[in-house]
Protein backbone atom coordinates (compact mmCIF):
# COMPACT_ATOMS: atom_id res chain seq x y z
CA UNK A 1 0.00 0.00 0.00
CA UNK A 2 1.37 3.44 -0.77
CA UNK A 3 2.28 5.70 2.13
CA UNK A 4 -0.39 8.25 1.28
CA UNK A 5 -3.14 5.66 1.75
CA UNK A 6 -1.49 4.52 4.95
CA UNK A 7 -1.64 8.08 6.29
CA UNK A 8 -5.38 8.17 5.66
CA UNK A 9 -6.21 4.66 6.87
CA UNK A 10 -4.08 4.77 10.01
CA UNK A 11 -4.92 8.34 11.01
CA UNK A 12 -6.13 9.35 14.45
CA UNK A 13 -9.41 10.42 12.91
CA UNK A 14 -9.86 6.90 11.54
CA UNK A 15 -9.17 5.47 14.99
CA UNK A 16 -11.78 7.79 16.49
CA UNK A 17 -14.58 7.16 13.98
CA UNK A 18 -13.97 3.41 14.07
CA UNK A 19 -13.92 3.31 17.86
CA UNK A 20 -17.36 4.98 18.17
CA UNK A 21 -19.44 2.13 16.69
CA UNK A 22 -17.35 -0.45 18.56
CA UNK A 23 -17.96 1.31 21.86
CA UNK A 24 -21.68 1.63 21.03
CA UNK A 25 -21.94 -2.07 20.28
CA UNK A 26 -20.15 -2.95 23.51
CA UNK A 27 -22.54 -0.75 25.50
CA UNK A 28 -25.45 -2.37 23.65
CA UNK A 29 -24.20 -5.84 24.55
CA UNK A 30 -23.93 -4.89 28.24
CA UNK A 31 -27.43 -3.37 28.20
CA UNK A 32 -28.93 -6.51 26.65
CA UNK A 33 -26.97 -8.62 29.11
CA UNK A 34 -28.33 -6.80 32.13
CA UNK A 35 -31.86 -6.81 30.71
CA UNK A 36 -31.74 -10.53 29.96
CA UNK A 37 -30.23 -11.35 33.37
CA UNK A 38 -33.08 -9.51 35.04
CA UNK A 39 -35.58 -11.32 32.86
CA UNK A 40 -34.00 -14.68 33.69
CA UNK A 41 -34.26 -13.82 37.37
CA UNK A 42 -37.97 -12.99 36.95
CA UNK A 43 -38.54 -16.29 35.19
CA UNK A 44 -37.03 -18.17 38.11
CA UNK A 45 -33.69 -19.13 36.59
CA UNK A 46 -31.32 -19.46 39.54
CA UNK A 47 -28.34 -17.21 40.08
CA UNK A 48 -26.10 -20.23 39.81
CA UNK A 49 -27.49 -21.15 36.39
CA UNK A 50 -27.15 -17.57 35.17
CA UNK A 51 -23.52 -17.59 36.26
CA UNK A 52 -22.95 -20.92 34.52
CA UNK A 53 -24.40 -19.57 31.26
CA UNK A 54 -22.14 -16.50 31.41
CA UNK A 55 -19.03 -18.56 32.11
CA UNK A 56 -19.58 -21.25 29.51
CA UNK A 57 -20.47 -18.65 26.83
CA UNK A 58 -17.34 -16.62 27.61
CA UNK A 59 -15.02 -19.63 27.62
CA UNK A 60 -16.48 -21.05 24.42
CA UNK A 61 -16.24 -17.72 22.56
CA UNK A 62 -12.47 -17.37 22.97
CA UNK A 63 -11.32 -20.06 20.56
CA UNK A 64 -13.62 -19.30 17.58
CA UNK A 65 -12.73 -15.60 17.92
CA UNK A 66 -9.03 -16.28 17.32
CA UNK A 67 -9.24 -17.09 13.58
CA UNK A 68 -10.87 -13.67 13.08
CA UNK A 69 -7.49 -12.18 14.02
CA UNK A 70 -6.03 -13.99 11.01
CA UNK A 71 -8.57 -12.30 8.72
CA UNK A 72 -7.63 -9.03 10.41
CA UNK A 73 -4.03 -9.71 9.46
CA UNK A 74 -5.02 -10.42 5.84
CA UNK A 75 -6.92 -7.14 5.50
CA UNK A 76 -4.53 -4.89 7.46
CA UNK A 77 -1.71 -4.46 4.92
CA UNK A 78 -4.16 -3.05 2.36
CA UNK A 79 -6.81 -1.38 4.50
CA UNK A 80 -4.76 -0.21 7.46
CA UNK A 81 -5.35 -1.04 11.10
CA UNK A 82 -8.67 0.48 11.98
CA UNK A 83 -11.15 -0.21 9.16
CA UNK A 84 -10.64 -4.01 9.34
CA UNK A 85 -10.80 -3.80 13.15
CA UNK A 86 -14.17 -2.07 12.92
CA UNK A 87 -15.56 -4.22 10.15
CA UNK A 88 -14.68 -7.44 11.96
CA UNK A 89 -15.87 -6.20 15.38
CA UNK A 90 -19.25 -4.90 14.22
CA UNK A 91 -21.53 -6.97 11.93
CA UNK A 92 -18.55 -8.42 10.09
CA UNK A 93 -18.23 -12.12 9.66
CA UNK A 94 -14.71 -13.18 8.78
CA UNK A 95 -15.82 -14.67 5.49
CA UNK A 96 -18.07 -11.84 4.41
CA UNK A 97 -15.64 -9.00 5.09
CA UNK A 98 -12.88 -10.62 3.12
CA UNK A 99 -15.25 -11.09 0.19
CA UNK A 100 -16.61 -7.53 0.40
CA UNK A 101 -13.14 -5.99 0.38
CA UNK A 102 -11.95 -8.26 -2.40
CA UNK A 103 -14.99 -7.61 -4.58
CA UNK A 104 -14.59 -3.86 -4.23
CA UNK A 105 -10.88 -3.62 -5.01
CA UNK A 106 -11.40 -5.89 -8.02
CA UNK A 107 -14.07 -3.49 -9.23
CA UNK A 108 -11.32 -0.87 -9.30
CA UNK A 109 -9.14 -3.01 -11.50
CA UNK A 110 -6.81 -4.26 -8.78
CA UNK A 111 -5.93 -7.95 -8.67
CA UNK A 112 -7.28 -8.49 -5.17
CA UNK A 113 -6.98 -7.50 -1.57
CA UNK A 114 -3.19 -7.97 -1.55
CA UNK A 115 -2.62 -5.61 -4.52
CA UNK A 116 -0.15 -2.83 -3.73
CA UNK A 117 -1.90 -0.36 -6.03
CA UNK A 118 -4.37 0.74 -3.35
CA UNK A 119 -4.80 4.53 -3.51
CA UNK A 120 -6.49 6.79 -0.92
CA UNK A 121 -9.44 7.18 -3.30
CA UNK A 122 -9.96 3.43 -3.63
CA UNK A 123 -9.58 3.09 0.14
CA UNK A 124 -12.42 5.54 0.76
CA UNK A 125 -14.58 3.69 -1.80
CA UNK A 126 -13.89 0.38 -0.09
CA UNK A 127 -14.95 1.95 3.21
CA UNK A 128 -18.24 3.07 1.62
CA UNK A 129 -19.01 -0.28 0.01
CA UNK A 130 -18.12 -2.37 3.08
CA UNK A 131 -20.18 -0.13 5.36
CA UNK A 132 -23.29 0.14 3.20
CA UNK A 133 -23.19 -3.60 2.53
CA UNK A 134 -22.92 -4.42 6.22
CA UNK A 135 -25.81 -2.27 7.43
CA UNK A 136 -28.24 -4.60 5.62
CA UNK A 137 -28.38 -6.81 8.70
CA UNK A 138 -29.39 -4.25 11.34
CA UNK A 139 -31.68 -2.51 8.83
CA UNK A 140 -33.67 -5.68 8.31
CA UNK A 141 -33.98 -6.04 12.09
CA UNK A 142 -35.10 -2.44 12.50
CA UNK A 143 -37.75 -2.87 9.82
CA UNK A 144 -39.04 -6.40 10.27
CA UNK A 145 -37.98 -8.11 13.51
CA UNK A 146 -40.81 -6.81 15.68
CA UNK A 147 -43.49 -7.97 13.25
CA UNK A 148 -41.78 -11.29 12.64
CA UNK A 149 -41.35 -11.92 16.36
CA UNK A 150 -45.02 -11.14 17.00
CA UNK A 151 -46.04 -13.59 14.29
CA UNK A 152 -43.81 -16.31 15.74
CA UNK A 153 -45.13 -15.73 19.27
CA UNK A 154 -48.69 -15.95 18.01
CA UNK A 155 -47.94 -19.25 16.32
CA UNK A 156 -46.34 -20.65 19.46
CA UNK A 157 -49.34 -19.57 21.55
CA UNK A 158 -51.58 -21.70 19.39
CA UNK A 159 -49.77 -24.64 20.94
CA UNK A 160 -49.95 -28.16 19.52
CA UNK A 161 -47.76 -28.72 16.51
CA UNK A 162 -46.60 -25.09 16.29
CA UNK A 163 -44.47 -25.47 19.44
CA UNK A 164 -43.01 -28.70 18.08
CA UNK A 165 -42.34 -27.01 14.73
CA UNK A 166 -40.32 -24.14 16.21
CA UNK A 167 -38.36 -26.63 18.32
CA UNK A 168 -37.48 -28.68 15.25
CA UNK A 169 -35.93 -25.60 13.60
CA UNK A 170 -32.87 -26.06 15.84
CA UNK A 171 -32.44 -29.60 14.61
CA UNK A 172 -32.93 -28.71 10.94
CA UNK A 173 -30.45 -25.85 11.16
CA UNK A 174 -27.79 -27.96 12.84
CA UNK A 175 -28.29 -30.60 10.12
CA UNK A 176 -27.47 -28.05 7.39
CA UNK A 177 -24.51 -26.62 9.33
CA UNK A 178 -23.10 -29.80 10.87
CA UNK A 179 -23.69 -32.78 8.56
CA UNK A 180 -21.55 -31.38 5.67
CA UNK A 181 -18.44 -31.59 7.88
CA UNK A 182 -19.24 -35.20 8.72
CA UNK A 183 -19.45 -36.27 5.07
CA UNK A 184 -16.68 -34.07 3.64
CA UNK A 185 -14.39 -36.85 2.43
CA UNK A 186 -12.07 -34.24 0.96
CA UNK A 187 -11.02 -33.49 4.55
CA UNK A 188 -10.69 -36.75 6.45
CA UNK A 189 -9.17 -34.93 9.44
CA UNK A 190 -12.31 -32.80 9.58
CA UNK A 191 -14.44 -35.94 9.77
CA UNK A 192 -12.35 -37.32 12.63
CA UNK A 193 -12.60 -33.95 14.39
CA UNK A 194 -16.40 -34.07 14.15
CA UNK A 195 -16.50 -37.63 15.50
CA UNK A 196 -13.94 -37.12 18.28
CA UNK A 197 -15.60 -33.89 19.47
CA UNK A 198 -18.98 -35.65 19.33
CA UNK A 199 -17.80 -38.65 21.32
CA UNK A 200 -16.10 -36.46 23.93
CA UNK A 201 -19.14 -34.26 24.52
CA UNK A 202 -21.25 -37.34 25.25
CA UNK A 203 -18.51 -38.82 27.39
CA UNK A 204 -17.98 -35.68 29.46
CA UNK A 205 -21.73 -35.23 29.97
CA UNK A 206 -21.97 -38.84 31.11
CA UNK A 207 -18.96 -38.65 33.44
CA UNK A 208 -20.36 -35.45 34.92
CA UNK A 209 -23.72 -37.12 35.55
CA UNK A 210 -22.11 -40.15 37.20
CA UNK A 211 -19.41 -38.41 39.22
CA UNK A 212 -21.42 -35.33 40.12
CA UNK A 213 -18.68 -33.01 38.82
CA UNK A 214 -21.06 -30.34 37.59
CA UNK A 215 -18.58 -28.05 35.84
CA UNK A 216 -17.66 -30.85 33.46
CA UNK A 217 -21.12 -30.74 31.95
CA UNK A 218 -21.19 -26.94 31.89
CA UNK A 219 -17.98 -26.83 29.91
CA UNK A 220 -18.36 -30.07 27.95
CA UNK A 221 -19.10 -28.18 24.73
CA UNK A 222 -16.06 -25.86 24.61
CA UNK A 223 -13.81 -28.61 26.03
CA UNK A 224 -14.89 -31.18 23.42
CA UNK A 225 -14.51 -28.62 20.66
CA UNK A 226 -10.91 -27.95 21.69
CA UNK A 227 -10.22 -31.70 22.00
CA UNK A 228 -11.61 -32.20 18.48
CA UNK A 229 -9.39 -29.39 17.19
CA UNK A 230 -6.27 -30.65 18.94
CA UNK A 231 -6.89 -34.18 17.65
CA UNK A 232 -6.46 -32.73 14.16
CA UNK A 233 -2.80 -31.98 14.88
CA UNK A 234 -1.54 -35.60 15.06
CA UNK A 235 -4.22 -36.92 12.69
CA UNK A 236 -3.28 -34.46 9.96
CA UNK A 237 0.16 -36.10 9.92
CA UNK A 238 -1.50 -39.50 9.57
CA UNK A 239 -3.72 -38.50 6.64
CA UNK A 240 -1.09 -36.35 4.93
CA UNK B 1 -50.49 -14.72 38.72
CA UNK B 2 -51.07 -15.85 35.17
CA UNK B 3 -52.23 -12.42 34.22
CA UNK B 4 -49.18 -10.85 35.77
CA UNK B 5 -46.91 -13.22 33.86
CA UNK B 6 -48.63 -12.27 30.62
CA UNK B 7 -48.13 -8.63 31.35
CA UNK B 8 -44.51 -9.19 32.22
CA UNK B 9 -43.93 -10.96 28.99
CA UNK B 10 -45.35 -8.26 26.80
CA UNK B 11 -43.53 -5.54 28.71
CA UNK B 12 -40.22 -7.35 28.41
CA UNK B 13 -40.78 -8.08 24.74
CA UNK B 14 -41.66 -4.51 23.82
CA UNK B 15 -38.72 -3.23 25.86
CA UNK B 16 -36.38 -5.55 23.99
CA UNK B 17 -37.73 -4.36 20.65
CA UNK B 18 -37.47 -0.71 21.65
CA UNK B 19 -33.92 -1.21 22.92
CA UNK B 20 -32.97 -3.31 19.90
CA UNK B 21 -34.31 -0.86 17.36
CA UNK B 22 -32.90 2.22 19.01
CA UNK B 23 -29.44 0.76 19.48
CA UNK B 24 -29.46 -0.65 15.93
CA UNK B 25 -30.32 2.77 14.51
CA UNK B 26 -27.51 4.38 16.53
CA UNK B 27 -24.98 1.80 15.36
CA UNK B 28 -26.06 2.17 11.72
CA UNK B 29 -25.58 5.95 11.96
CA UNK B 30 -22.20 5.56 13.65
CA UNK B 31 -21.12 3.11 10.97
CA UNK B 32 -22.11 5.37 8.09
CA UNK B 33 -20.22 8.21 9.76
CA UNK B 34 -16.98 6.33 9.08
CA UNK B 35 -16.95 6.69 5.28
CA UNK B 36 -18.59 10.12 5.60
CA UNK B 37 -15.77 11.38 7.83
CA UNK B 38 -13.19 9.80 5.55
CA UNK B 39 -14.68 11.42 2.46
CA UNK B 40 -14.89 14.85 4.08
CA UNK B 41 -11.42 14.89 5.61
CA UNK B 42 -9.24 13.00 3.16
CA UNK B 43 -10.01 15.38 0.31
CA UNK B 44 -9.73 12.62 -2.27
CA UNK B 45 -12.05 12.34 -5.23
CA UNK B 46 -14.09 9.20 -5.33
CA UNK B 47 -14.91 7.38 -8.52
CA UNK B 48 -18.63 7.32 -7.84
CA UNK B 49 -19.76 5.17 -10.73
CA UNK B 50 -17.23 2.41 -9.99
CA UNK B 51 -18.05 2.56 -6.29
CA UNK B 52 -21.76 2.27 -7.04
CA UNK B 53 -21.16 -0.63 -9.37
CA UNK B 54 -19.18 -2.47 -6.69
CA UNK B 55 -21.86 -1.68 -4.13
CA UNK B 56 -24.70 -2.96 -6.30
CA UNK B 57 -22.73 -6.14 -7.01
CA UNK B 58 -22.19 -6.71 -3.31
CA UNK B 59 -25.73 -5.76 -2.27
CA UNK B 60 -27.31 -8.15 -4.75
CA UNK B 61 -25.61 -10.89 -2.77
CA UNK B 62 -25.81 -9.43 0.74
CA UNK B 63 -29.50 -8.53 0.68
CA UNK B 64 -30.50 -12.07 -0.23
CA UNK B 65 -28.16 -13.59 2.38
CA UNK B 66 -29.24 -11.22 5.14
CA UNK B 67 -32.97 -11.78 4.50
CA UNK B 68 -32.50 -15.55 4.45
CA UNK B 69 -30.42 -15.42 7.66
CA UNK B 70 -33.05 -13.21 9.28
CA UNK B 71 -35.86 -15.64 8.46
CA UNK B 72 -33.90 -18.67 9.66
CA UNK B 73 -31.97 -17.41 12.70
CA UNK B 74 -34.58 -15.17 14.39
CA UNK B 75 -36.92 -18.01 15.50
CA UNK B 76 -33.98 -19.97 16.92
CA UNK B 77 -32.16 -17.10 18.65
CA UNK B 78 -35.16 -15.08 19.85
CA UNK B 79 -35.55 -11.30 19.44
CA UNK B 80 -32.91 -10.03 21.90
CA UNK B 81 -30.18 -12.31 20.61
CA UNK B 82 -31.11 -11.52 16.99
CA UNK B 83 -30.73 -7.76 17.46
CA UNK B 84 -27.34 -8.29 19.07
CA UNK B 85 -26.19 -11.11 16.84
CA UNK B 86 -26.95 -9.29 13.61
CA UNK B 87 -25.01 -6.24 14.84
CA UNK B 88 -21.96 -8.13 16.05
CA UNK B 89 -21.89 -10.77 13.31
CA UNK B 90 -20.23 -14.19 13.24
CA UNK B 91 -23.53 -15.95 13.84
CA UNK B 92 -22.71 -19.37 12.46
CA UNK B 93 -19.36 -19.78 14.22
CA UNK B 94 -20.06 -17.93 17.49
CA UNK B 95 -23.51 -16.59 18.35
CA UNK B 96 -25.67 -19.56 17.34
CA UNK B 97 -23.41 -22.16 19.02
CA UNK B 98 -23.19 -19.99 22.16
CA UNK B 99 -27.00 -19.76 22.30
CA UNK B 100 -27.60 -23.47 21.71
CA UNK B 101 -24.96 -24.40 24.31
CA UNK B 102 -26.47 -22.00 26.85
CA UNK B 103 -29.91 -23.55 26.40
CA UNK B 104 -28.37 -26.97 27.02
CA UNK B 105 -26.39 -25.85 30.09
CA UNK B 106 -29.39 -24.05 31.63
CA UNK B 107 -31.56 -27.11 30.89
CA UNK B 108 -34.48 -25.08 29.56
CA UNK B 109 -36.94 -25.88 26.80
CA UNK B 110 -35.59 -24.40 23.49
CA UNK B 111 -38.87 -22.67 22.64
CA UNK B 112 -39.57 -21.21 26.09
CA UNK B 113 -39.27 -17.66 27.43
CA UNK B 114 -36.46 -18.96 29.62
CA UNK B 115 -34.53 -20.05 26.51
CA UNK B 116 -34.96 -16.61 24.99
CA UNK B 117 -33.49 -14.93 28.07
CA UNK B 118 -30.66 -17.45 28.31
CA UNK B 119 -29.68 -17.17 24.63
CA UNK B 120 -29.67 -13.37 24.90
CA UNK B 121 -27.25 -13.66 27.83
CA UNK B 122 -25.05 -16.06 25.83
CA UNK B 123 -24.97 -13.88 22.70
CA UNK B 124 -24.24 -10.74 24.74
CA UNK B 125 -21.34 -12.38 26.57
CA UNK B 126 -20.03 -13.88 23.34
CA UNK B 127 -20.16 -10.45 21.64
CA UNK B 128 -18.22 -8.82 24.47
CA UNK B 129 -15.54 -11.54 24.37
CA UNK B 130 -15.09 -11.23 20.60
CA UNK B 131 -14.85 -7.44 20.75
CA UNK B 132 -12.24 -7.73 23.51
CA UNK B 133 -10.20 -10.34 21.63
CA UNK B 134 -10.22 -8.28 18.43
CA UNK B 135 -9.03 -5.23 20.37
CA UNK B 136 -6.15 -7.23 21.81
CA UNK B 137 -5.61 -8.77 18.37
CA UNK B 138 -5.40 -5.40 16.63
CA UNK B 139 -2.93 -4.02 19.14
CA UNK B 140 -0.78 -7.11 19.52
CA UNK B 141 -1.12 -8.63 16.08
CA UNK B 142 2.62 -8.94 15.49
CA UNK B 143 2.92 -11.16 18.57
CA UNK B 144 -0.29 -13.14 18.15
CA UNK B 145 -0.21 -13.88 14.44
CA UNK B 146 2.92 -16.08 14.42
CA UNK B 147 1.34 -18.25 17.12
CA UNK B 148 -2.01 -18.58 15.35
CA UNK B 149 -0.34 -19.38 12.05
CA UNK B 150 2.32 -21.69 13.41
CA UNK B 151 2.46 -24.93 11.39
CA UNK B 152 1.74 -26.94 14.55
CA UNK B 153 -1.53 -25.18 15.36
CA UNK B 154 -2.65 -24.79 11.76
CA UNK B 155 -4.48 -28.13 11.46
CA UNK B 156 -6.30 -27.38 14.73
CA UNK B 157 -7.65 -24.05 13.51
CA UNK B 158 -8.40 -25.46 10.05
CA UNK B 159 -10.70 -27.94 11.75
CA UNK B 160 -12.39 -25.57 14.17
CA UNK B 161 -15.78 -25.70 12.48
CA UNK B 162 -15.90 -29.53 12.23
CA UNK B 163 -14.94 -29.84 15.91
CA UNK B 164 -17.42 -27.14 16.93
CA UNK B 165 -20.24 -28.77 15.02
CA UNK B 166 -19.40 -32.24 16.32
CA UNK B 167 -19.50 -31.06 19.93
CA UNK B 168 -22.64 -28.98 19.44
CA UNK B 169 -24.78 -31.17 17.20
CA UNK B 170 -24.14 -34.67 18.58
CA UNK B 171 -26.23 -34.35 21.80
CA UNK B 172 -28.95 -32.48 19.91
CA UNK B 173 -29.13 -35.10 17.16
CA UNK B 174 -29.20 -38.01 19.59
CA UNK B 175 -32.11 -36.41 21.43
CA UNK B 176 -33.99 -35.86 18.14
CA UNK B 177 -32.87 -38.83 16.07
CA UNK B 178 -36.16 -39.24 14.20
CA UNK B 179 -36.50 -35.55 13.41
CA UNK B 180 -32.94 -35.17 12.15
CA UNK B 181 -32.89 -38.40 10.11
CA UNK B 182 -34.46 -37.14 6.90
CA UNK B 183 -32.85 -33.66 6.70
CA UNK B 184 -29.45 -35.17 7.61
CA UNK B 185 -29.66 -37.76 4.83
CA UNK B 186 -30.79 -35.14 2.30
CA UNK B 187 -27.97 -32.76 3.30
CA UNK B 188 -25.45 -35.61 3.02
CA UNK B 189 -26.71 -36.51 -0.47
CA UNK B 190 -26.55 -32.88 -1.58
CA UNK B 191 -22.99 -32.52 -0.27
CA UNK B 192 -22.03 -35.66 -2.22
CA UNK B 193 -23.60 -34.36 -5.42
CA UNK B 194 -22.41 -30.74 -5.19
CA UNK B 195 -19.12 -31.20 -3.38
CA UNK B 196 -18.35 -29.62 -0.01
CA UNK B 197 -16.96 -26.35 -1.34
CA UNK B 198 -19.92 -25.65 -3.63
CA UNK B 199 -22.33 -26.57 -0.85
CA UNK B 200 -20.59 -24.22 1.61
CA UNK B 201 -20.93 -21.34 -0.80
CA UNK B 202 -24.73 -21.62 -0.88
CA UNK B 203 -25.17 -22.99 2.66
CA UNK B 204 -26.89 -19.87 4.04
CA UNK B 205 -29.36 -19.87 1.17
CA UNK B 206 -30.13 -23.56 1.66
CA UNK B 207 -31.05 -23.21 5.35
CA UNK B 208 -34.71 -22.09 4.87
CA UNK B 209 -35.25 -24.84 2.32
CA UNK B 210 -34.07 -27.48 4.78
CA UNK B 211 -35.96 -25.87 7.66
CA UNK B 212 -39.14 -26.28 5.60
CA UNK B 213 -38.28 -29.93 4.96
CA UNK B 214 -37.58 -30.47 8.68
CA UNK B 215 -40.90 -28.94 9.70
CA UNK B 216 -42.78 -30.97 7.08
CA UNK B 217 -41.05 -34.16 8.22
CA UNK B 218 -41.69 -33.31 11.88
CA UNK B 219 -45.37 -32.80 11.06
CA UNK B 220 -45.50 -36.23 9.48
CA UNK B 221 -43.91 -37.74 12.63
CA UNK B 222 -46.20 -35.66 14.88
CA UNK B 223 -49.33 -36.96 13.18
CA UNK B 224 -48.08 -40.50 13.66
CA UNK B 225 -47.49 -39.81 17.37
CA UNK B 226 -50.94 -38.25 17.76
CA UNK B 227 -52.57 -41.27 16.12
CA UNK B 228 -50.69 -43.57 18.48
CA UNK B 229 -51.87 -41.57 21.47
CA UNK B 230 -55.45 -41.62 20.19
CA UNK B 231 -55.31 -45.39 19.65
CA UNK B 232 -54.08 -45.96 23.16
Amino acid sequence: MNSETLTVSNSNLMLLVCAIPIILVTVQAFLFLSKALKRADELGISKETRKKVIETSAVFSIVPSLPIIIVLAVLMPTLGKFLPWLRLSVIGSAMYENMAADLTVKGFGLSGIADSGMTPSIFVSVAWVMTLGAVSWPLINILFLKGYDKGLKKMEKKGGFMVVAVGSLFVGMMAVLGIPHLVNFQNMVGITSVIIAGIFVLLLDKISGKSGIAWLKDFSFPLSMVIGMVSAIPLSLLFA
Amino acid sequence: MKNKEKQNLSTYQSQIHRMGRLSSILVVIALILVPVALTLTSGVEIDISTTLRALVGLLSLIVVISIVEFISYAPVLGAGATYLGFITGNIMNLKLPAAINAIKVAEVNPTSNEAEAVSTIAVAVSSIVTVAILLVGMIGISFILPVLQSPILKPAFNNLMPALMGALATPLFLKNLKTVSLPAVLVAILVFVMGFTAFSRVQSLLIPFFLAITIGWRYFLYRGEQKKIANN
